[in-house]
């Protein structure tokens, strides 16, 4: 068994034919590597994403520790995987947050017992001790979005692949998350354009800009490439 | 965004922390024994407003708003009931405009208006006293399939959100709209909301599903359960009940009233 947490190599998807997304895509994550993934809006970061979750089916190689991407393998690698969604509403369908960061472990099959203190302990390690009870429809987005993270590491999952995570955060929020994000486990994807937010909490960097990837390396790296930043669009001319 | 009962049912009295079961068990009694009674005998109907008035006291909730509230879903059954004076037979007591207004028919007008307060009453002090994921919590305790369960609870989630969202669209209009908005341009950007909120009640639709993919749901519901019935829910239920049972057992004549 190798290293090698995400293996992807010549990996193409396109919602319609012609206009391909992803294009001839290459990357390699090892355990506890935290890379992030850069590039301008429709670069085709979340697509990468929805992909290595299986929801999208593409040509060439695909592998979550081992095991292909594939639809017989679904159920066996959404244990190991956890998604922080963009949007955290789109994550909290339940009114009462227990039953949302409960949700995953119940439905890995954990008895209920096990499920609320799992669920208690990832909203203590978020630092939303007792708010199990409340609705989440009543929380702040900075809140939400800490109770979105909660309902996956409730799922002790060994790849996070977090959307856009710092999106809608003010500053002390985004500060937060990236201190907690730096206090998990495990390997991780950071698809953002957040450059300040994922050069404090990734190591590596991949660069995507219309489907293809154009530079991968260390993060500092990447971000200290200003002329490329600027050729993709994450950085302004005056910003340099 | 709060809804007043939303916000009232967060309160924390006696009444609100009554497991959501035996409140559902006696809100579902009550509402059959209303409607059991016979108009005839509406007089005895009043009876039957002691429980949610009893409730409303104990649960310390504000008379007022739930009033407004009742009064509000009122139009719908002043609509069913205003023709019945006409169609009821009987003695002729008055002729509005040269139509036949009997006696019957207005005494079947009043006794099911009593009944509609009476169970609106009761539906108000229950959404009023329990929050509503209890309510969900304990309508799966008392056996309502999960997947009935989980619709209505991601129809309460995002209710919300729709309804902020609305809001924020209103606001983006109005902010734009530099003179009195005319009734051609109000239903006009009033549909295009309700089409754009439409697509996104779609759109989010999706995403949910595969937020709930992405932990390992396969179709089965499985959720936190709540603990046993305790002595204080069986004290109310058997109160409810026996004060419900003596109202219907009054109004049915069964004391020889």
């Amino acid at each position: 068994m190798s290293d090698k947490v995400v293996f992807i190599k010549d990996f193409t998807f396109s919602y319609h034919e012609e206009t391909p997304v992803l294009k001839g895509i290459d990357l390699d994550l090892e355990a506890g590597d935290r890379m992030a993934l850069l590039g301008p809006n429709g670069a085709g970061k979340s697509t990468l994403l929805l992909a290595l979750s299986g929801f999208l089916k593409g040509q060439g190689r695909m592998e979550i520790m081992d095991r292909p991407v594939e639809r017989r393998a679904l159920r066996e690698l959404r244990q190991k995987i956890g998604f922080l969604f963009q949007d955290p509403d789109d994550q909290l369908f339940l009114p009462r947050v227990i039953d949302n960061v409960a949700f995953g472990p119940l439905n890995l099959g954990l008895d209920q017992h096990e499920a609320r203190e799992r669920s208690s302990a990832a909203l203590r390690f978020v630092g939303l001790d007792g708010f199990e009870e409340k609705l989440a429809h009543h929380l702040s987005q900075g809140q939400k979005r800490l109770v979105a993270l909660a309902s996956v590491i409730s799922m002790q999952p060994r790849l996070f692949l977090l959307d856009e995570p710092s999106a809608f955060l003010d500053p002390r929020g985004r500060t937060t998350l990236s201190r907690l994000i730096g206090r998990i486990d495990g390997s991780f994807i950071v698809a953002s354009h957040d450059l300040g937010f994922v050069s404090a909490i990734c190591t590596k960097a991949a660069l995507l800009d219309d489907g293809r990837v154009v530079a991968c390396g260390p993060v500092d790296d990447i971000l200290g490439d200003t002329v490329l930043l600027q050729k993709v669009g994450l950085l302004a001319e005056e910003e340099i | 965004m709060k809804f007043l009962l939303d916000h009232l049912s967060q309160e924390d009295t006696a009444i609100h922390r009554i497991d959501a079961r035996a409140k559902l068990v006696a809100t579902v009694v009550f509402t059959i024994c209303v409607v059991s009674v016979p108009n005839q005998r509406m007089a005895f109907l009043f009876f039957f407003f002691a429980w949610p008035a009893g409730v409303t006291a104990a649960a310390r909730l504000p008379l007022k708003p739930l009033v407004l509230r009742a009064l509000a879903v009122s139009p719908l059954i002043i609509l069913v009931v205003a023709f019945n004076p006409f169609f009821e037979p009987g003695t002729v007591v008055a002729r509005p405009l040269g139509f036949e207004m009997t006696r019957e028919g207005l005494l079947v007008s009043a006794g099911i208006m009593i009944k509609f307060f009476a169970c609106i009453a009761v539906m108000l002090v229950l959404a009023a006293t329990t929050p509503f994921p209890a309510l969900v919590t304990g309508l799966r305790g008392l056996g309502v399939p999960s997947f009935l369960t989980h619709q209505v609870s991601f129809l309460y989630r995002y209710l919300f959100i729709l309804a902020d969202q609305a809001r924020r669209m209103k606001r983006a209009r109005d902010a734009r709209a530099c003179r009195r908005l005319g009734t051609r341009t109000l239903f006009s950007t009033g549909t295009g909301i309700l089409g754009f909120l439409f697509v996104r009640t779609l759109d989010k639709g999706e995403r949910i599903d595969l937020a709930m993919k992405l932990r390992g749901f396969d179709g089965r519901f499985v959720l936190l359960q709540k603990p046993r019935i305790a002595r204080s829910e069986v004290v109310f239920l058997l109160f409810s009940l026996v004060l419900t049972a003596a109202c219907t057992v009054a109004a049915h004549g069964g004391l020889g009233v």
